[in-house]
């Protein structure tokens, strides 16, 4: 008894101290294949995405950043004739054997284009807390997700307008509020700043460096300066395959790769 | 080599401009030709719209054609020798409309089909060429009217699209002047209010405890029912299309994708095009064998005699309100359809992204973005169930008994029917033109429900969609 007591102690440390390993990678990738049809679009990726960083994925159009990114969530089971291979691990969990409701609920998109909801600002914020009957203080929510999205100044009076009549800059960073407002674990972003002008460009970047060590983020961009601005692990894709991962300062400044250095210096398109 | 053509054609066409201001055409006598052209062109689209019903112009479009011809052959030959251009275009219209002379000249006066009964009056044909022939010649007139810009060259297409909307606005005009004229004059307060009774029946009283028959008649002319049977009728189809007909159309968008959907689509779409008499014959059959089951009430509807005694009648509004269901059940889903693959992508996986499940995202984002949609199609449906006399007509009732969901079902519609047919001889006892009055009621409604429908929708789709 007390031996087998002694062993399931002895077991129940390992996996805590597994566990503790593990919280220093939020999100494991483990031999990641996707085919759209008989295309395949992401061919055995290994990738471990670290806990409260930065993680950017560069890499040249077409090569499965996006497609990676909504695997991350399973969004990609939205797109028809799209299989998929291996596991992603959440804390240690398989996504695959989760609820997909509650996974999206801990693992919070940004999408390209701004697309917030015809509704007033407050609704947008809300509709997450509302979709689950989530019993919370709704102006307190609202107010801390604004704040984190730095919008809390410049909206505070306009809160019951249309969201829609805002700046395109605005209505990301409220989007970026809105998946907040879930509690989310991670935040994956998806070329958050492709359809924004400089300014609103850099007011994002702020924000999104302001998240850091309280959200894993992890950003799909094509702006190199914006990687190196933002992020602290870089992995670069190219034609499926991930050809490098590492902190940013090594990848943009030491590539182990021909691939990596042609595309930072913007030699390979 | 490019360039060089380019600056080529570029000088050709300058040392062609000073030609021209060199020669300085006279500017009158080009008005004076292109007016005339146009003129006989215009005349001659009007004689062709004419000549498609009339038969008595048969003599003016030989001659027309003549002098369309001579017209446009004066326009070539002023263009080739002043301007110099050759616009081949107007010496084939001008030789078209000496075909269609030539040809108008052989025509006999009656064609005839396979039998003699096909008949075909040649003015019918001179209109067809008249309005095809003509209407070409009077745009590339207008063409060269206006200065022959790439404006003018945009702005003598007009007519070609202004014609038929003409012709349509024509024949609205037409139907309302005629329903007004004859309507109007015969609509007053008492009519709308009275219910219509002509009857004429023997009342039973008791008198020292035996029964005595009294002959009695109720006259009184009026159509409130026809009125309260329609919006009746009405309400009814939409509360029953309403739900199911949005449900056909979110499960067909969004919950079925595979065999179910598309049998479901082919049958909406049959259902819209069958003939409404085979659905006028289901409802005679659906009263007919729920007889003598608890059903009938609800499907056969009953009224009360003067002596209070119910009888079983030929059909009620409900099983009306049903059939005309299976007609706008698929208007519903269809606008429904059409609503919800309106919303953008990003809005649905926006809101699937954090975490919603299927049903929020739906009651959430998808309906409320296709409302718009719904009520269109739902206004449409009410059109239909206050238009529809086909599927009723089997099962109508006089209406002489009150409306109510389990009442004879009657309408405006079956009200024009008998004023017009005479087999029912107590409705000719109705003053003045009344189904002229009840047509421009049922008119009214209809307008005012189109009118409520653009309104609503502008409303919620400015909430939806605007600031």
């Amino acid at each position: 008894m007390k031996t087998s007591e002694i062993e399931a102690q002895a077991s129940e440390g390992k996996e805590a101290k597994k566990k503790e390993n593990r919280v220093h990678q939020e999100i494991e990738i483990k031999g990641l294949e996707v085919f759209y049809g008989n295309n395949q679009v992401l061919k055995g990726i290994d990738l471990n995405f670290p806990t409260g960083k930065v993680t950017a994925i560069i890499g040249p159009s077409g090569c499965g950043k996006t497609t990676l990114l909504r695997c991350l969530n399973r969004m990609h089971e939205l797109t028809e004739g799209c299989k998929l291979k291996g596991q992603i691990l959440l804390g240690g969990e398989n996504i695959f054997n989760m609820d997909p409701m509650l996974l999206r609920r801990k693992v919070g998109m940004v999408f390209q284009k701004p697309n917030p909801f015809p509704k007033s600002i407050r609704d947008n914020i809300l509709y997450g807390v509302n979709a689950i009957n989530l019993k919370c203080d709704h102006d307190r929510v609202v107010r801390s997700c604004l704040e984190k999205a730095a919008l809390w100044g410049e909206l505070k009076d306009r809160i019951h307008d249309s969201a829609l009549a805002l700046s395109l800059g605005q209505q990301q960073r409220l989007c970026i509020a809105r998946s907040l407002a879930v509690a989310p674990e991670v935040i994956l972003l998806d070329e958050p700043a492709s359809s924004l002008d400089p300014v609103s460009t850099s007011t994002l970047e702020a924000s999104i460096m302001e998240m850091k060590g309280e959200y894993t983020q992890i950003i799909v961009t094509h702006n190199m300066n914006e990687a190196i601005k933002v992020s602290d692990y870089v992995a670069f894709l190219y034609m499926g395959k991930l050809m490098e991962y590492g902190e940013t300062q090594t990848v943009f400044n030491h590539p182990a790769r021909q691939e990596t250095k042609d595309y930072v210096t913007g030699k390979l398109y | 080599m490019n360039i060089k053509n380019a600056t080529k054609s570029s000088s050709n066409y300058v040392n062609s401009t000073m030609n021209n201001d060199v020669r300085k055409p006279s500017r009158v006598l080009e008005k004076v030709i292109l007016i005339i052209t146009l003129f006989i062109s215009g005349l001659a689209v009007l004689l062709g719209i004419f000549s498609l019903s009339l038969n008595n112009l048969e003599i003016f479009p030989v001659p027309v054609f003549g002098i369309l011809a001579i017209c446009l052959l004066i326009l070539f030959l002023y263009m080739r020798h002043v301007k110099g251009k050759k616009d081949w275009k107007v010496v084939v219209f001008c030789g078209l409309s000496l075909i269609a002379l030539i040809l108008l000249r052989i025509l006999p006066e009656y064609l005839y089909g396979l039998n003699i009964n096909g008949i075909i009056h040649r003015s019918l044909i001179s209109g067809l060429l008249l309005i095809s022939i003509a209407l070409p010649s009077f745009c590339f007139t207008l063409f060269y009217f206006l200065g022959a810009s790439p404006k003018a060259s945009d702005l003598s297409h007009y007519p070609v699209i202004i014609l038929p909307i003409l012709l349509m606005l024509i024949l609205y005009g037409i139907i309302i002047v005629r329903v007004f004229q004859n309507g109007a004059p015969n609509i007053n307060w008492h009519m709308l209010i009275t219910p219509y009774r002509w009857q004429d029946f023997q009342q039973e009283t008791w008198q020292n405890n035996w029964p005595q028959w009294i002959n009695q008649s109720i006259h009184q002319t009026g159509i409130r029912n026809y009125i309260l049977g329609t919006l009746l009728l009405m309400l009814l189809t939409s509360i029953i299309s309403l739900p199911i007909g949005i449900a056909v159309g979110i499960y067909i968008t969004e919950y079925s994708r595979g065999l179910l959907a598309n049998i479901i689509k082919v049958s909406c779409s049959v259902l819209k095009s069958m003939s409404v008499f085979i659905l006028g014959l289901t409802a005679v059959s659906l009263v007919t064998y729920s007889s003598g089951t608890f059903l009938s009430k609800i499907f056969d509807g009953y009224f009360l005699d003067a002596n209070g005694n119910w009888h079983l009648a030929n059909g009620s509004f409900i099983t009306a309100a049903l059939i005309i269901s299976l007609l706008v059940i698929p208007i519903i889903a269809r606008a429904t359809e059409e609503g919800i693959r309106s919303v953008p992508l990003n809005l649905k996986e926006g809101s699937t992204a954090l975490g919603a499940s299927r049903q929020h995202t739906l009651f959430h984002i998808l309906l409320p973005w296709s409302y718009p949609n719904i009520v269109t199609g739902l206004i449409l449906g009410c059109a239909e169930a206050a238009g529809s006399l086909a599927t009723i007509w089997f099962i109508s009732g006089s209406g002489e008994f009150g409306v109510s969901p389990l009442s004879p079902v009657t309408s405006l519609t079956y009200f024009i029917y008998l004023c017009r047919g005479d087999y029912n001889l107590s409705f000719r006892k109705v003053e003045g033109a009344w189904e002229y009055s009840s047509a421009l009621i049922l008119i009214v409604i209809t307008v005012g429900l189109s009118i409520t429908a653009l309104v609503l929708k502008r409303k919620l789709s400015q909430r939806q969609r605007e600031a």
